[in-house]
């Protein structure tokens, strides 16, 4: 019968968001083990391997560039396995050209981010981040609010003022990054390799996504800035 | 559809098509108008009360329009965000609402081009605004955007031009003092102390070998003829005085002499008679 439910998908060759999303679902439920309470467990990282025909790479690869596939990846995937967000694996997203469309998930090991920081007082430093994270504030300093009372997971600077103790948070959707300004405002800039600037701050989702080689930078407002470059080892 | 609608707990969408009711399909002008109706309904939607059941609304809003739709609204920026402020801070009175700070109004467009023309979306925050020490007969506060420099009205006589005006550093003064040194207080100024820094602001006591829990304005400090009001600014780290701590934001009156501790006894100062 694969033969009619391929008929009913679309064909071999099709590969829509819904049907992507739903087999994306599919292959990492299949990951699902039970704790010793019976409780819904998952390996802490999975590699999804997407494989399209040629024609339709570009579009595959469009969709897994949306920071939306992930969340609605990560919804249907807690929805399916009735487990929390905060159970469910990091999700990595490869894409590859084959005769046929395959969706299979494996425990994997992706390769981990990090960042280099360039000017203020830890210029020069390589920050490396965990293996399993789902989101990391980072600014000046390791302590703010009242009373030191909250943590930076990101140390970007000790003492270089224009930088904001709770600068922004990064937070992993898939195998991309998405940053959020905090109380650095319009002075946090994400200039993408292309040269392309955005300030998360002044977009409708209040959010944007870094990629390898794009650089998040921290400004004075007269124009200096701290710069993070986002790196993949 | 409604106009409006939550997309989390600090963002809404509106549909400025519904809005204005026009037909589907067709296009919609967004001018100031719409933006304030669509800002007054956030406004409304706003449901943080205090501790004592009052209602608390935003102070600050931020509209992101698609670029098409902003660069329309664009030449009426200035005046726009004027009124919006005096549209909400009457829908504020209106509901007996209280605010945290001034209101902030933006319009912005949407960098990263993800809005459908027609449709915006309003951030709003609870963006505290710093309360300083009310001005006392001979002061002036000023507010210039979010910056705030107070001082004193110094008004003299015309004088002839070999008039020589010196400090009056002498007049009665009580004194303050660090490990790291000592300054005077003179009696009647208002008095700006924290860690040393570039830029600092006028009339300011800089604690030389302060180390970096102390803030760049820690606390201000005023002198009367018997005792000495001290004031912890909101973003400074803790201030106790006399062993009691000074909430952020607050200050207290002591007589003399006094024991100022900052960041929980990284430094203590001592106020006395000179």
């Amino acid at each position: 019968m694969a033969w009619f439910s391929d008929l009913l998908r679309g064909g071999d060759g099709e590969l829509g968001w819904d049907d992507l999303v739903r087999r994306v679902v599919d292959a990492i439920a299949s990951l699902r083990r039970y704790g010793p309470r019976g409780e819904t467990a998952f390996p802490p990282e999975v590699v999804v391997r997407i494989t399209v025909p040629e024609g339709a790479a570009a579009i595959v690869q469009g969709f897994l560039d949306r920071p939306d596939l992930d969340r609605e990846v990560a919804a249907g995937l807690a929805n399916r396995c009735d487990a929390s967000p905060d159970v469910l694996p990091a999700r990595e997203y490869a894409l590859s050209i084959a005769d046929r469309v395959a969706v299979t998930a494996s425990e994997g090991t992706p390769k981990p981010w990090q960042i280099v920081i360039a000017g203020g007082d830890l210029d020069g430093h390589t920050l490396a981040l965990p293996a399993a994270w789902s989101e990391l504030a980072f600014g000046r300093g390791p302590w703010h609010g009242a009373d030191h009372g909250a943590r930076n997971d990101l140390v970007v600077c000790e003492r270089t003022e224009f930088v904001s103790r709770r600068a922004g948070r990064l937070a992993r959707v898939g195998h991309q990054l998405e940053v959020v300004s905090l109380d650095q405002g319009d002075e946090l800039v994400v200039r993408r390799a292309s040269g392309e600037a955005i300030r998360p701050a002044r977009t409708a989702r209040g959010r944007t996504v870094v990629g390898t080689g794009d650089a998040i930078e921290l400004g004075d407002g007269r124009g200096g800035a701290l710069r993070l470059i986002v790196q993949r080892q | 559809m409604s106009a409006l609608s939550q997309d989390g707990l600090d963002q809404f969408r509106v549909r400025f098509g519904e809005l204005a009711r026009v037909r589907r399909g067709q296009a919609v002008q967004i001018d100031p108008f719409l933006i304030a109706q669509a800002i007054g309904q956030v406004m409304r939607a706003c449901n943080v009360r205090s501790a004592t059941g009052r209602p608390i609304v935003w102070n600050e809003y931020r509209m992101i329009l698609a670029r098409r739709d902003f660069d329309r609204i664009w030449p009426l920026q200035v005046p726009l965000e004027r009124d919006l402020k005096t549209v909400l801070a009457q829908e504020a009175k209106a509901r007996e609402a209280e605010l945290v700070g001034e209101l902030r109004v933006t319009v912005v467009f949407d960098e990263a081009d993800e809005l459908a023309p027609g449709e915006g979306v309003v951030r709003v925050a609870f963006v505290p605004t710093d309360k300083l020490a009310a001005p006392r007969a001979g002061e002036l506060t000023m507010r210039l955007d979010s910056w705030a420099v107070a001082g004193e009205l110094e008004v003299r006589a015309p004088a002839p031009a070999d008039t020589v005006i010196v400090d009056d550093l002498t007049a009665s003064s009580y004194l303050l003092r660090w490990p790291g040194g000592e300054a005077k207080v003179v009696l009647g100024a208002t008095l700006v102390v924290g860690r040393p820094h570039a830029e600092p602001p006028a009339r300011f006591i800089a604690l030389a070998g302060a180390g970096a829990k102390v803030n760049k304005q820690h606390f201000w400090i005023a002198a009367g003829p018997t005792s000495v009001r001290i004031g912890r600014f909101a973003k400074a780290n803790p201030v106790h005085v006399n062993g009691q701590p000074v909430g952020a934001g607050e200050d207290v009156e002591v007589g003399l002499p006094a024991e100022i501790s900052l960041s929980r006894s990284e430094l203590v100062l001592s106020v006395q008679r000179r």
